[in-house]
């Protein structure tokens, strides 16, 4: 997995679901893992994959940028992009949580902290 | 089909009347256009100012104060739509710019407000016409009152006489409520509809939201060819030869609560050779409708249980009965109960004057486009179908009567319609809407849908590859009617249920008179046109507190009585207190939109996200049902400056949070069963991990399109 950022995706050509997930691959090889999960085991590796996979786009857009706005936001476009349904809350701790979805709504989330803001 | 030709006037040396002063502003978001008509309307003296997004115009105009606004109809996507209604009442005038030479893209144009219509490209000569416009509009007098279809209409007038238009204006083609504006060299030579002529007809003509409009060089009125009776035209006569030519007669249904009245047109039609049956009412007559198709109705308009209006409009809410023409008697004579007999859908007003050949003249001019149709069905020649005039399900049963064997092929705007038929019976359909192309029953719904639509019946064997549908006409029939019947319905109550932040919105409105008793609709009209405080309503329509508690609740309910957008911010103090709005429903509603709308902010953070959402949220909201696909979302970004990486993150955060939902359908097949999102995760697990997984894949997710549409309710929580 490279840690640079990734070229940006053509559109995909056609609105046929093989060209979606086409070019959701290209976006985050582990989106279609996530969307594919039957159990939790899975879908958590999936989402763990796929997270640590934004992550180092993150890390990789910041050495390119020189800053780091908006870590948790970021992560969540990122994730979004690939079609992996997400969104943050700030505790009372001042964590972010990213609470991510099954995009086929089957019933289970993973919760992961990431880290003090 | 007739095409609009609008002359090219010769370029003019020198723009007449041009000053600085004159100022246009023009509203496009294509470059060309706008740098093409930059260049010469400077070039001409004028002062030009472009506007490229919808939100901006209304700023644009109070800004720049232009002297006439250039509004490009081919605008892609519903911009133009939202600047024309953004602009409707304003007193600038506006030109737009058509790419389309049709007459019902200058009808549309002069009834969203056009005071003059140009053809793209915009060129040196359009720059030129636009100064003696202005100066012909300044002659206008100053002070005239003219309500908007008096506007309009003279709009109208004014184009033709410009662009010298030749011929006629025809609606409503072939029906006795036919309209025509005959033309010649942009005068106007005489207009007619029902029972008004001259500039009343234009005006009346062009209210028309759904009139099927077309321009032809005709300068004389048709002569109409009236059947001889019932069962004779032009000199030929019904007779089958073998069997009962009953079978073939055209079927009446005569309405009436006053028995005399009812047995004497009972004897003159039967005496006409029509197959007569009796009603003594309105709803007698809805009943009798739906058990056995009528080819007309003459009915009274007085009448106990259900009047002539309740019938009528019964009876076309229902499919299954909206086409049978309905003639209606009335023992008023007054032109303004004929012009609302018109509107509402009646195929003939006359007065009862005690004279039985008028009543016989309009059932024979009424149903003589059905009997020329029957008198070819029978010699097997080919025939022209326009079912506007003569009625699909009519056309379909009297192929059956008749076991012909052949083609229907018709057209609309909006795509291409075929129905096979084998010895009467239906043996496929496909239909071609927008590109997409769908088969047998979904073929078959979609041609009932297409009301305007005319091509013609060809006999002989129906071509290969027809053949999928299995049921018998009269099911088939009575199938399409079933799924547009339902999804009439759903539709209705999906607007009664989707319905916020309106003190009364006119449809819901109207769809609550079609359900609610005459009293409770009082209750609604007081309330919340009225403002009348709710023990006053109460006691006004003799109802206690709890009743009127009651269907104010009931009201709210249906959310047909909302707060109006107003409200939404600061309440205004002056504005006299109504109980809707402190309904805790309505608190809730409020709180939760507000929650929502952080929500989705905070997720998506600064601009250019959250001008994106705004923009889907804007061309969703105008056009509810409207699906995006991948290539839409590719052209959204280009229209409106955005990456295209951006609109999609967005759309799938709208998706995430609920505003939007993904849908999968099937392509080209039946788009009304999206497929679960279960099975498309399975089947994607299953070409994840060998090569027959991966192949069966491709050839099934091959077939699916993946289409994002606003959930319903959703974008109203979204504002823009």
């Amino acid at each position: 997995m490279s840690p640079q950022a990734p070229p940006p995706s053509p559109p995909p050509p056609s609105d046929r679901l093989t060209d979606y997930f086409k070019y959701l691959a290209g976006i985050s090889p582990a989106a279609q893992q996530v969307w594919a999960a039957t159990g939790e085991a899975e879908f958590g590796a999936a989402v763990g994959e796929a997270v640590d996979y934004a992550l180092k786009t993150i890390h990789a857009e910041a050495s390119l940028a020189g800053r780091q706005p908006g870590l948790s936001r970021r992560l969540v476009h990122l994730l979004s992009a690939a079609a992996v349904p997400c969104g943050t809350e700030v505790g009372q701790d001042g964590q972010v949580h990213v609470t991510v979805r099954h995009p086929a709504e089957l019933a289970f989330t993973v919760r992961r902290v990431l880290g003090g803001r | 089909m007739g095409m609009l030709v609008l002359p090219r006037p010769a370029p003019s040396r020198h723009a007449s009347g041009v000053t600085a002063a004159r100022r246009v502003l023009a509203f496009d978001q294509d470059e060309e256009f706008l740098s093409t008509a930059s260049r010469l309307l400077t070039g001409a003296g004028f002062q030009f100012r472009a506007v490229r997004d919808p939100v901006q115009v209304q700023g644009q105009v109070a800004d720049f104060k232009p002297d006439v606004i250039l509004l490009d109809r081919a605008v892609p996507g519903t911009a133009f739509a939202q600047v024309s209604q953004l602009l409707r009442d304003s007193p600038i005038p506006r030109v737009f710019v058509l790419a389309d030479h049709g007459e019902r893209e200058l009808i549309r144009a002069v009834q969203g407000g056009a005071t003059e219509v140009m053809l793209r490209p915009f060129n040196e000569q359009h720059a030129a016409r636009l100064a003696p416009l202005l100066d012909e509009l300044a002659r206008r007098p100053k002070d005239e009152k003219l309500s908007r279809e008096e506007q309009v209409a003279r709009n109208f007038m004014d184009v033709a006489r410009r662009n010298q238009l030749r011929g006629s204006l025809v609606v409503n083609r072939g029906t006795p409520f036919e309209g025509r504006v005959v033309l010649k060299e942009g005068a106007l030579v005489r207009a007619s509809y029902g029972p008004l002529s001259g500039m009343d007809a234009v005006r009346e003509i062009l209210q028309l939201e759904d009139g099927q409009y077309e321009l032809d060089s005709s300068l004389n009125l048709p002569v109409p060819k009236v059947a001889q009776s019932a069962t004779s035209l032009d000199g030929q006569s019904l007779s089958l030869g073998v069997g009962d030519t009953a079978d073939i007669r055209p079927r009446l249904l005569a309405v009436d609560d006053e028995p005399h009245l009812l047995a004497l047109v009972s004897r003159v039609m039967v005496a006409s050779g029509f197959s007569v049956e009796t009603a003594v009412d309105g709803a007698d007559a809805v009943d009798k409708s739906l058990k056995m198709p009528f080819d007309l109705i003459v009915a009274d308009l007085s009448m106990p249980r259900m009047d002539g209006w309740e019938m009528l409009k019964t009876l076309k809410a229902d499919t299954r009965t909206a086409e049978v023409p309905v003639i209606f008697l009335s023992a008023h004579d007054d032109y303004r109960e004929a012009l609302r007999a018109a509107r509402a859908g009646a195929h003939d007003y006359l007065a009862k004057t005690g004279r039985s050949d008028q009543v016989v003249g309009a059932a024979l001019r009424t149903i003589t486009p059905r009997l020329e149709v029957i008198f070819h069905l029978l010699v097997k020649e080919p025939v022209e179908v326009r079912t506007q005039v003569i009625g699909l399900q009519w056309f379909l049963r009297a192929a059956q009567r008749l076991a012909c064997t052949g083609v229907l092929s018709l057209e609309d705007d909006w795509g291409h319609y075929q129905v096979a038929v084998t010895g009467g019976q239906p043996v496929g359909a496909q239909a071609v809407v927008q590109g997409r192309r769908v088969t047998g029953i979904a073929a078959f719904v979609r041609t009932m849908v297409a009301k305007g639509a005319q091509g013609a019946f060809t006999f002989g064997p129906p071509p290969e590859g027809t053949g999928d549908i299995s049921l018998s006409m009269e099911d088939l029939i009575a199938k399409g009617c079933e799924i547009l019947n339902a999804n009439e319905a759903k539709a209705a109550e999906k607007k009664l249920a989707s319905a916020i932040e309106l003190d009364l919105d006119p449809e819901l409105f109207d769809l609550f008179c079609r359900i609610a008793p005459a009293r409770k609709v009082a209750f609604a009209q007081a309330i919340c046109e009225k403002r009348m405080p709710l023990a006053d309503v109460a006691g006004s329509l003799m109802i206690t507190q709890e009743q009127a508690a009651d269907w104010f609740r009931e009201l709210l309910r249906r959310e047909v009585l909302v707060p109006p957008a107003s409200l939404r911010g600061r309440p205004d103090p002056s504005r006299p207190w109504t109980p809707n709005e402190l309904h805790p429903q309505i608190v809730k509603r409020r709180e939760r939109k507000r929650a929502m709308v952080e929500k989705v902010r905070a997720q998506l953070g600064e601009d250019p996200w959250v001008s994106i959402a705004s923009e889907i949220a804007t061309v969703l909201g105008l056009a509810p049902g409207r699906e995006l696909t991948f290539p839409d979302l590719v052209k959204f970004a280009a229209t409106h400056g955005f990456e295209w990486p951006d609109v999609h993150v967005v759309v799938e955060l709208l998706t995430a949070f609920g505003v939007l939902q993904r849908r999968f359908v099937l392509a080209g097949g039946d788009f009304s069963s999206p497929v679960p999102a279960a099975e498309v995760a399975q089947r994607l697990g299953a070409s994840l991990h060998d090569a027959a997984g991966r192949e069966a894949w491709n050839q099934w997710a091959g077939g699916i399109r993946v289409v994002w549409r606003s959930t319903p309710g959703a974008l109203e929580m979204y504002p823009t």
